[in-house]
């Protein structure tokens, strides 16, 4: 049973063409790693899934649900799905446990005290239940993204898209971050993962795939696409980055 | 080596070099510099001894400002009615008090700030006496010179003065480590000025039985016919303050939603029937505004329960569109003002009631909001919409000083969303909101203020329908809310531009709706990164109301520079516009320099998310 469908999904940024034809589909508890070049579409194909950007042709469904124009659905199927930037972009005016609590008070309509006890169990999963009173300018990169791994959460969403999570943070940062996200592949999320990390992809991701100019190149599971590339374009990427 | 990577060194402490160094380094580094400083300490010098002499020269008429204190502060407000002027800043003296102590956090201050806070203002004051003119020239043709200020006084001022100082200073080394709570202080500052208007005495005009000015001037109390309700305000002050402290213990969090309401009701309630004797009979209220009140209470019952339910949801596109056509029709037809506001009211109801009350709980709470503020709107109109009873002059009761504050108050008031929205608007992604939005903003900016007053005062008539006419300080109102509202938007524009794409983005992510993403992200954001330049606008709005003299309203300034220095009769004031644009100069300053200190330390709170 897939939750994600995507049917020859194409988008253009003015003249140039982002998305080729994307058709794929990931299964429920399935983990995705997407890896490819700078400008190959990788992230904006995740960020088509909710709506933060808008295809333009083809057809996207997630849990059921089409996306269209319709806000309603648009709503719901944001509701569902997580999401983690480059960027962070946490909420610098809030604090570490309003950043959290936000969403699952104002959408979910959760109770302020049922949301923060959720938020600090949160908190605890991502290993920094201290740092609740801060703001995010005082927290380090690392930390900072895990904070936003735990706003995604607390939505509980039966998706989790990773948009180059760890892209933006030194080297030591990297890992406190990819522990977390390994628990939680392990957990059964769902997960999407566009990244540069093949560690990861190898340790955790349950397929693997190369996106290349707007087109997907190639899918596999990590022993074969690793091992075994079956196109040319997978070869030179691999031999480029390992 | 292991034993010593978590020793923390701490800083060097920073020690005071002493005087001779401090000198040295900042005020003679070089030749250069030396000289500057001396030139400018002179330069300093002279401009402030002809600033003193100014103030105490035997020409200055200063009896036109004590004699005239009522005529800056109510204008022609009849003295009968005065008790309604003390009752609105008794209220507001309350809402202060209760809004104080609920919000205390028991701060507390050492005594060594205190300390320094009077070192410096005595060693201001005494640099000031050591410096002022002996004496000064009061005909600059004939040179004549006269004695301003005695040897024998200015060795006493400076005795006293060098007194307190060494009291300050003893403060500020001997009890420096004394910790005294905040507020305490604070009541004891404003008891202070309490005290100085008892014991600071001015001279003031008199006039003896037969109305003939009594020479010289006799000294009375600075605030000599309101010196008693003062002192009651400042006890009222105090008690709300231990009230308001005394609710906070006791945890009432439904008190915490009380007070901002009231601070928004009271002006209104001192608009339409403190500060005015609204003229309505007790049957108009119970014939015309209970129906009234009571059938869209109804309705808005109907609307809040029925409407969501799944036979009429589908319809309800039909139902908001017909409400505002309604809404249309009723406003231009010659019904009460209170009908037509109503049913601008009940459209945005209709709107908004369904996503709203998605509850049981939810559709209580609205239904008691709903009725609660269409009860205080009505009765509120009733008020303002009566003629007044008090008859004054002119042509508004409002003058001086109050004129000054309601123009201010709900000039700041009603622009302050009105920018949000017009910049919100601008910024849409709607196109004819966004056309609609940038051309009132250009619009209104393009026009100099003063224009816009004349449009209110006299044009604005002719775009109304018949019947339907404001007093000239409403239409003040208007106009100065309009056009504050234009650069403000403006203004909140630059902010939204500030806030990058990524905030959207984790917002939409979150599934936070448009509207939420708006209030509970974006505008947060915005607004913070836009408090310097809002704060210099208030600032000059509340300067420029001012300009309203212009169609005949007697603000403040127009008091001081016309009405005063021509009054001959009983005291003779003529020419005195010297003084008068002094003491309004420092009016002004007063107001607008606490608000400039006061919004720094906002800043400075808000800024804290920031690091």
């Amino acid at each position: 049973m897939s939750i994600i469908q995507s049917i020859d999904v194409k988008k253009w940024y003015g003249d140039f063409q982002a998305l080729k034809g994307i058709t794929m589909d990931v299964a429920e508890g399935e983990v995705l790693v997407i890896c490819g070049p700078s400008g190959s579409g990788k992230s904006t194909f995740i960020r088509c899934i909710n709506r933060l950007e808008q295809h333009q042709d083809g057809q996207i469904i997630v849990d059921g649900i089409e996306l269209t124009n319709d806000l309603k659905n648009i709503e719901a199927i944001r509701s569902e799905v997580g999401m983690v930037f480059q960027s962070f972009n946490l909420f610098p005016h809030l604090t570490v446990l309003q950043n959290i609590t936000l969403a699952p008070i104002w959408v979910r309509k959760k109770s302020k005290s049922e949301a923060e006890e959720k938020a600090m169990e949160l908190l605890e999963r991502v290993g920094i239940p201290e740092q609740a009173d801060k703001f995010p300018g005082q927290l380090s990169g690392g930390q900072q993204q895990r904070v936003a791994i735990a706003r995604a959460l607390a939505m509980e969403p039966k998706i989790m898209l990773f948009d180059e999570p760890t892209s933006a943070l030194d080297p030591e940062m990297i890992k406190e971050v990819l522990d977390v996200m390994k628990e939680l592949a392990q957990s059964g999320m769902t997960m999407i993962v566009v990244t540069h990390e093949m560690g990861f992809a190898k340790e955790v991701a349950d397929r693997v795939m190369l996106f290349d100019e707007g087109q997907l190149v190639e899918q596999n599971t990590p022993e074969e696409f690793f091992n075994n590339p079956e196109s040319d374009r997978t070869k030179l990427f691999l031999s480029q980055i390992l | 080596m292991a034993d010593n990577v978590n020793i923390q060194e701490s800083p060097p402490e920073v020690q005071f070099a002493g005087v001779n160094r401090w000198l040295r380094e900042n005020l003679f580094s070089s030749t250069g510099s030396a000289i500057l400083t001396f030139v400018s300490i002179g330069a300093l010098i002279g401009l402030f001894r002809s600033i003193i002499g100014f103030f105490i020269s035997p020409e200055r008429e200063w009896t036109a400002i004590t004699y005239n204190l009522r005529l800056y502060m109510v204008q022609a407000y009849p003295e009968s009615d005065f008790i309604r002027v003390w009752i609105t800043i008794g209220l507001v003296m309350g809402l202060l008090g209760l809004t104080w102590g609920f919000n205390s956090v028991n701060e507390k201050s050492s005594l060594k700030s205190t300390g320094t806070t009077l070192m410096k203002v005595f060693s201001s004051l005494f640099l000031l006496v050591l410096i002022a003119p002996t004496s000064v020239v009061i005909d600059k043709v004939e040179g004549t010179v006269v004695d301003v200020f005695q040897q024998e006084l200015r060795i006493y001022l400076l005795a006293v003065l060098a007194g307190l100082i060494l009291v300050s200073y003893f403060i500020r080394t001997k009890l420096a480590s004394q910790e005294v709570s905040k507020d305490y202080l604070n009541i004891g500052y404003v008891g202070l000025l309490v005290v100085s208007i008892w014991l600071i005495k001015v001279p003031t005009v008199t006039f003896d039985s037969s109305n003939v000015r009594i020479e010289p001037d006799p000294l009375l109390p600075l605030a000599a016919s309101t010196k008693n309700p003062w002192t009651a305000l400042y006890l009222l002050l105090v008690v709300t303050f231990f009230i308001g402290r005394y609710l906070n213990s006791k945890n009432l969090t439904s008190f915490k939603r009380i007070l901002p309401v009231s601070w928004l009701l009271t002006p209104l309630v001192v608009v339409t029937w403190i500060y005015r004797k609204p003229d309505f009979t007790l049957s108009q209220i119970t014939t015309l505004d209970l129906p009234v009140i009571l059938g869209f209470s109804a309705i808005g019952y109907l609307v809040i329960n029925y409407l969501n339910s799944e036979k009429l949801m589908q319809y309800q596109r039909y139902f908001v569109y017909g409400s505002l056509i309604i809404a249309v029709v009723v406003f231009s037809l010659p019904v009460l003002r209170q009908l037509k506001l109503l049913f601008f009211l009940l459209w945005i109801l209709i709107s908004v009631a369904p996503t709203i009350a998605n509850s049981k709980e939810s559709a209580r709470s609205l239904f008691i909001v709903w009725s609660v503020a269409i009860t205080i709107l009505i009765l509120l109109m009733r008020g303002g919409t009566s003629e007044t009873l008090i008859v004054v002059p002119g042509s508004s009761i409002y003058g001086g000083f109050a004129l000054t504050w309601v123009l201010a108050f709900f000039g700041i008031a009603i622009s302050f969303p009105f920018g949000v929205m017009l910049a919100l608007g601008r910024t849409s992604s709607l196109p004819i909101i966004r056309i609609i939005c940038t051309a009132i903003i250009e619009l209104v900016r393009s026009v100099p203020f003063i224009t816009w007053l004349f449009f209110g005062s006299v044009m604005l008539t002719f775009f109304l329908p018949a019947g339907v006419e404001f007093d000239e300080v409403v239409r003040a109102v208007v106009v100065t809310s309009i056009f504050s509202a234009a650069y403000l938007a403006e203004n909140v524009r630059g902010g939204l531009q500030s806030i990058s794409k990524g905030q959207f983005e984790a917002a939409d992510a979150v599934g936070l709706s448009t509207l939420q993403r708006i209030s509970l992200i974006v505008m947060p954001q915005a607004l913070r990164a836009v408090i310097p330049p809002i704060v210099s606008q208030v600032i000059s709005l509340f300067k420029d109301t001012s300009l309203v003299a212009i169609v005949g309203l007697f603000d403040l300034l127009y008091i001081g520079s016309k009405v005063i220095p021509n009054q001959s009769q009983g005291a003779n004031f003529l020419g005195t516009i010297q003084e008068n644009i002094l003491f309004c100069a420092i009016f002004y300053w007063i107001f607008t320099y606490s608000f400039a200190r006061r919004s720094m330390k906002i800043e400075k709170r808000l800024g804290l998310g920031e690091r």
